[in-house]
C-alpha cells in the first residue's frame, strides 16, 4: 500500500534536492561542454557553474536561489494500491517543505491576476498525471519551473509542415530567446498531437536522460543536426559568447489531424530534475 | 580577448569608462539589491517625485539580485544572493538611471533598448551575474549593512550589502551605448539563413 505520508513526504524531499543538486547527466556534459568549448571567457563561466553546483552540493545550498514553483510529473502504475489522498499529499508536502527547508526558500507562488506573492497558490504544486500499465507504482519526477527559463517556451500550429519548417521554427525560437535562458539550456520539443499534448511532450522530452537515443529514427536524426546547429548560433554559456548554447535537444511526437502543434521549452544549465518511485511493498527507491 | 578588472565602489566615472562589453570584473564594496519589479516602481516615482530615496544611489551599483535576509540574534545576516532577468525591468531602469547617479546596474541576460540610450546619456554600465551560480556568488557578501521598504516581501525590499570581490561579472553594456547581447542576437540571426541550409543539407 502506498499512503499518504509516504507521497507528501516523496514528493517534497524531490523538490528540495533538486534546488540543491545538479542531475548526473548534466554535470557530466557540463564537463564535457567545459573541455569543448573554445571560448576564453566562456570556459571561465562554466567553470564557475561547475565548481558553483560542486559546492553547493557539498554545502547544502540552493544553485540557484529561485526556487521557482514545484512541477511534477506523474505516472500511476495500474497495479498500485492507494490509501489516503494522493493530490493532497503533494500539495501537503510542499507547505511543509516550507516550514523545514534550510535554508529557507523565498515566495515565489504569484497570482496571475493581482501579482500577489505568497507560498501557496491555485493549482499549485502543478501535477501532471498520466498511467503506467502493469507497474506497481507510483513514479514521481519533480522539475520545477521559474520566469528565467520558464519565459521563453512557445508553441504555434502548422498545417502540413515540412521537417524544415520545424526545424526554423525551432531555431527561431531559440534566437529569441537569445541570451536570456541562462544557457547552456536542455531543449524540449513536441511535435503534433493536440495543443495540450504537444507541450506536455516537450516538458517530458527535457526529463529524458541525456545520452539516451530517441527511438523514431527520424527525430534521432533532427536531434543531431538541431544540436550541432543550435551550438553555432555563437550565443554560448550564460549568453556572453561562446559555442555551447545547448546541452541537448529532445524532441517526441504524437499522431494527430492536419494541424499540427509545435511546442518548445527550456531548462536552464541546472536542468532541475529528480525522480523517485513509491512502489506497493512501500519501498522507496530513488532513480535521480 | 577580454580584460579583468577589479573595482571598488563608489564608482566614479573613470572607473567604468575602460570597461569594455566582454570584459570581467569583480567588485568590492558596498551594493543595494532587490529583485522587485514593484520596487524599481517605487524608485522611479521617487525620482520623479524629486523624493529622496532611503539609500544613497549615486556612484553606486543597483542590482537586479535576490537576497535572503535573516535576522540572528541582534544581527541581520544574508543567507544567499542570486540574479534575476533584467530585461523585465525596462520600463522603470531608464528613469532611475537618469535620477539617481547610478553608475553600475547588475543582473542577468542584460536590458532593453531604453536603458542602453539612458545609460550611454547618463555614464552608466550593465553587467551580468553568472545565474543559478549562487552558491559561489553569495560567499562574496560580508555583511548586510541596512534594509529599507519592509511593506514589500523579503526579496522585493531596498537591501544594502558589503561585498568582497563580487564576480566574476560580465561587461553587458558599457558607457558607449554598446551592448553584447544585442551584438550576439544580431550575429545569431546573420546566420540563420546559413545554418538552416546546413540543416537542409544534413537532411537530404
Amino acid at each position: 500500500m502506498i499512503d499518504y505520508e509516504q507521497i507528501k513526504r516523496v514528493s517534497a524531499d524531490l523538490y528540495e534536492w533538486s534546488l540543491k543538486k545538479i542531475p548526473e547527466d548534466t554535470k557530466a556534459r557540463l564537463a564535457d561542454a567545459y573541455e569543448e568549448e573554445t571560448g576564453e571567457g566562456a570556459r571561465k563561466v562554466l567553470n564557475f557553474m561547475i565548481q558553483s553546483a560542486k559546492r553547493a552540493e557539498e554545502k547544502d545550498r540552493f544553485l540557484c536561489s529561485d526556487a521557482g514553483v514545484p512541477v511534477y510529473s506523474v505516472k500511476i502504475g495500474s497495479q498500485a494500491v492507494f490509501s489516503g489522498d494522493i493530490k493532497r499529499a503533494f500539495a501537503d508536502g510542499f507547505e511543509e517543505l516550507v516550514g523545514r527547508i534550510d535554508p529557507p526558500l523565498l515566495q515565489f507562488v504569484q497570482n496571475p491576476l493581482t501579482n500577489e506573492r505568497s507560498y501557496k497558490g491555485k493549482d499549485m504544486p502543478i501535477v501532471s498525471w498520466d498511467v503506467l500499465d502493469g507497474a506497481d507504482y507510483i513514479d514521481i519526477t519533480c522539475s520545477p519551473k521559474a520566469l528565467g527559463s520558464g519565459r521563453w517556451a512557445t508553441l504555434e500550429i502548422f498545417v502540413y509542415p515540412s521537417l524544415e519548417d520545424i526545424e526554423k521554427y525551432i531555431m527561431e525560437t531559440v534566437i529569441r530567446a537569445g541570451s536570456q535562458h541562462c544557457p547552456p539550456v536542455m531543449i524540449g520539443v513536441g511535435i503534433g498531437g493536440s495543443f495540450d499534448h504537444a507541450a506536455k511532450m516537450a516538458k517530458q522530452a527535457t526529463l529524458r536522460p541525456m545520452g539516451t537515443e530517441n527511438p523514431e529514427p527520424i527525430l534521432a536524426d533532427m536531434e543531431k543536426r538541431l544540436f550541432k546547429a543550435i551550438n553555432k548560433t555563437g550565443f554560448g554559456p550564460m549568453g556572453q559568447g561562446g559555442d555551447t548554447t545547448a546541452l541537448g535537444i529532445h524532441i517526441d511526437f504524437s499522431a494527430g489531424h492536419g494541424f499540427t502543434p509545435v511546442a518548445v521549452c527550456f531548462n536552464c544549465w541546472i536542468n532541475r530534475r529528480t525522480r523517485a518511485r513509491i512502489y506497493n511493498s512501500g519501498n522507496v527507491e530513488r532513480i535521480e | 580577448m577580454s580584460n579583468i578588472h577589479e573595482l571598488s565602489l563608489p564608482l566614479q566615472p573613470d572607473d567604468i569608462t575602460p570597461l569594455q562589453i566582454g570584459d570581467l570584473v569583480y567588485l568590492t564594496g558596498e551594493i543595494i539589491v532587490t529583485v522587485g519589479l514593484p520596487t524599481h516602481k517605487r524608485i522611479a516615482e521617487f525620482v520623479d517625485a524629486g523624493k529622496e530615496l532611503p539609500m544613497d544611489l549615486s556612484n553606486g551599483m543597483l542590482c537586479q539580485v535576490g537576497c535572503y535576509v535573516e535576522t540572528q540574534g541582534n544581527k541581520q545576516v544574508s543567507r544567499y544572493i542570486n540574479p534575476s532577468t533584467s530585461t523585465r525591468f525596462e520600463p522603470y531602469l531608464p528613469t532611475i538611471i537618469g535620477g539617481t547617479g547610478v553608475r553600475m546596474i547588475g543582473g542577468k541576460g542584460g536590458v532593453g533598448p531604453k536603458t542602453i540610450e539612458a545609460m550611454k546619456a547618463y555614464g552608466c554600465v550593465y553587467v551580468s551575474f553568472i545565474g543559478g551560480a549562487s552558491a559561489l556568488t553569495s560567499e562574496a557578501v560580508r555583511d548586510v549593512l541596512e534594509v529599507a521598504w519592509h511593506d514589500f516581501i523579503p526579496q522585493f525590499r531596498l537591501t544594502r550589502l558589503k561585498v568582497e570581490r563580487l564576480g566574476p561579472l560580465t561587461v553587458g553594456v558599457d558607457v558607449r551605448g554598446n551592448c553584447l547581447y544585442t551584438n550576439l542576437k544580431n550575429e545569431a540571426k546573420g546566420k540563420l539563413d546559413s545554418l538552416m541550409e546546413e540543416l537542409n543539407r544534413d537532411r537530404a
